[in-house]
């Protein structure tokens, strides 16, 4: 197989498939390979699944003799980040107190994959506790940290560090990450895929880990706008074994949106000119104007005025410091790889329930505000992240200078903001910025995301970011 | 003022010491403290927000 397969989409590989140009048993194998081999370069591995992938990826093959097609994502091999429980194996959940845990159930968006007819080749690394407690350096994993493999000196972002990596190294055709507030779309901004943040309650969480029940989503990045469709199609539906299912299923259907000229795009023109760092703006300008191009109009637009970063910053703490107040009591946090986590943690457990509260009684005044702004707007355009990767060694809590007193704080909080609004995002890759890749994100409305996607779609066509690929040297 | 070796020595001593001492590290940083001033600035921020009474916590996600 050519380096061509590792890099092709999910229809294309499934298009191949069923012309016969190889079995699923071939692939599965061709990129298990790949995986094992490649992925400890970027600390991307917690887990190989290769044995039990083949013995599905031989049924698969049947089922495709038979010309049983079960749709796009029969005989793809996947990644799944590690805080995504399969029965009777490791999940780590990215972190050495749960190095040799074990759950006897199957989280079910694995379960629907795996009906889908997707194989999962491997557990993928991720920061510990997927960041609970307020991880300051990007070693804060049991597997090290991640690395982007556009450069290896320079941080794959967190916390679905591998799977990031992962998709962008063309080891896994896409993988399942997860989100609290950031933790897709940062390491598909900084990893060079597309990243799909799905609407809050859209798809299931059982047996994946809790650090945030109120902010949690699990979602895909993958190598197109249209994976992540194919893939959201397959994972989303409802749960009852998930209290915060929304009870929505999805449906993908690109072809029916709305004309690019009717469309209402709000952005910040501050986040371009003047936010972002400079090696990043020309390739933030240009996606402006591809989006321009298309037709739709973009309007000048502010988030309401709320504090973002204290609303996400006290929920986060008081929900996770309450799931592992256990590992606080056993003194076991303290084995974590950054210790700033395990002091986190403790102090969290100390913030009063008036200030939890006040802070989920804010995000409901700021949920009626942002009603009001996408009365008007039907999508919000923002840099993913307004730089690219950080160095592997440097603090992610180092403050730049401090940013003019009048500088209007635009798109800044977007992340935390559309995570405590349950919004669904996407991030596209849209440049490169001193060698590394740079995104911009769509963010909607709840249950929007086949406008996002239809948009993303058409960035794509007009763009050939997210065909890049990194040179793996042998 | 005649200088012994004894007289020299014990002058000297102090610097010896002072030498040999290892360097006090520097003090890890107290990241409880750091954690719990993060989420006193998160509460002092959050309680200039002015919240009507009748604003129930947020917990559905509706389009």
């Amino acid at each position: 197989m050519t380096d061509d397969i590792f890099y092709a989409t999910i229809t294309e590989l499934n298009a191949k498939l069923r012309a016969g140009e190889f079995s699923a048993v071939e692939l599965t194998k061709a990129f298990a390979e790949r995986l094992n081999t490649f992925a400890p370069r970027f600390n991307a591995l917690a887990l190989p699944l290769t044995t039990d992938a083949l013995k599905s990826a031989k049924a698969v093959d049947g089922d495709l003799k038979r010309e049983r097609f079960r749709g796009p994502l029969q005989g793809i091999p996947f990644g799944a980040k590690d805080l995504l429980s399969v029965a009777n194996q490791i999940t780590t959940w990215g972190a050495k107190p749960y190095a040799l845990q074990k759950f006897d159930y199957t989280a079910t968006v694995l379960t629907k994959l795996s009906q889908s007819g997707a194989l999962l080749i491997g557990k993928l690394a991720m920061v510990e506790l997927a960041g609970g407690g307020g991880y300051r350096i990007t070693g804060a994993s049991y597997f090290g940290p991640g690395k982007t493999p556009w450069n290896t000196d320079y941080w794959s972002g967190g916390s679905s560090s591998g799977s990031g990596s992962a998709v962008a190294a063309g080891l896994v055709p896409f993988a399942l990450g997860s989100e609290t507030s950031g933790s897709i779309l940062t390491p598909a901004a900084f990893c060079g895929v597309t990243g799909l943040r799905p609407t809050y309650g859209l798809v299931s969480r059982y047996g994946a880990m809790a650090l945030s029940w109120t902010l949690d989503k699990i979602g895909p990045l993958c190598r197109s706008a249209e994976d992540c469709g194919h893939v959201l199609q397959a994972i989303a539906g409802g749960d009852l074994k998930d209290p915060g299912s929304a009870g929505k299923g999805f449906y993908y259907s690109p072809e029916y949106h709305r004309e690019w000229k009717d469309l209402r795009i709000g952005y910040a023109p501050v986040d371009f000119s003047d936010w972002a760092d400079e090696r990043a703006r020309p390739a933030f300008n240009a996606a402006l104007e591809v989006f321009r191009g298309m037709g739709v109009t973009l309007v000048e637009s502010k988030l309401p005025d709320f504090p973002y970063g204290a609303m996400t910053g006290t929920i986060i703490a008081a929900e996770g410091a309450s799931i592992f107040e256990p590992l606080v009591a056993s003194g076991q946090v303290d084995q974590l790889a950054d210790p700033k986590q395990a002091a986190g943690f403790r102090a969290a457990l100390q913030i009063p329930a008036k200030d939890y509260l006040r802070a989920m009684r804010v995000r409901t005044l700021a949920q009626q505000e942002f009603r009001k702004l996408y009365a008007d707007l039907d999508a919000i355009l923002a840099p993913s992240r307004f730089g690219p990767a950080p160095n592997i060694s440097d603090p992610l809590d180092a403050r730049g200078p401090e940013p003019p007193p009048d500088r209007a704080p635009g798109m800044t909080a977007l992340i935390p903001a559309g995570n405590l609004m349950g919004m669904p995002a996407l991030s596209l890759p849209c440049g490169f910025a001193a060698g590394l890749p740079v995104a911009v994100q769509l963010c909607g409305m709840p249950f929007s995301e086949n406008l996002l996607l239809s948009l993303g779609k058409e960035f794509q066509t007009r763009t050939d970011w997210h065909r890049k690929r990194p040179t793996l040297a042998t | 003022m005649k200088l012994t070796r004894r007289t020299v020595l014990a002058s000297a001593l102090p610097a010896l010491a002072a030498a040999q001492t290892p360097p006090t590290p520097a003090a890890p940083p107290d990241y409880l403290a750091i954690s719990a001033a993060q989420y006193k600035r998160n509460a002092d921020a959050l309680a200039k927000v002015a919240v009507p009474m009748d604003t129930e916590p947020a917990f559905h996600f509706k389009p």
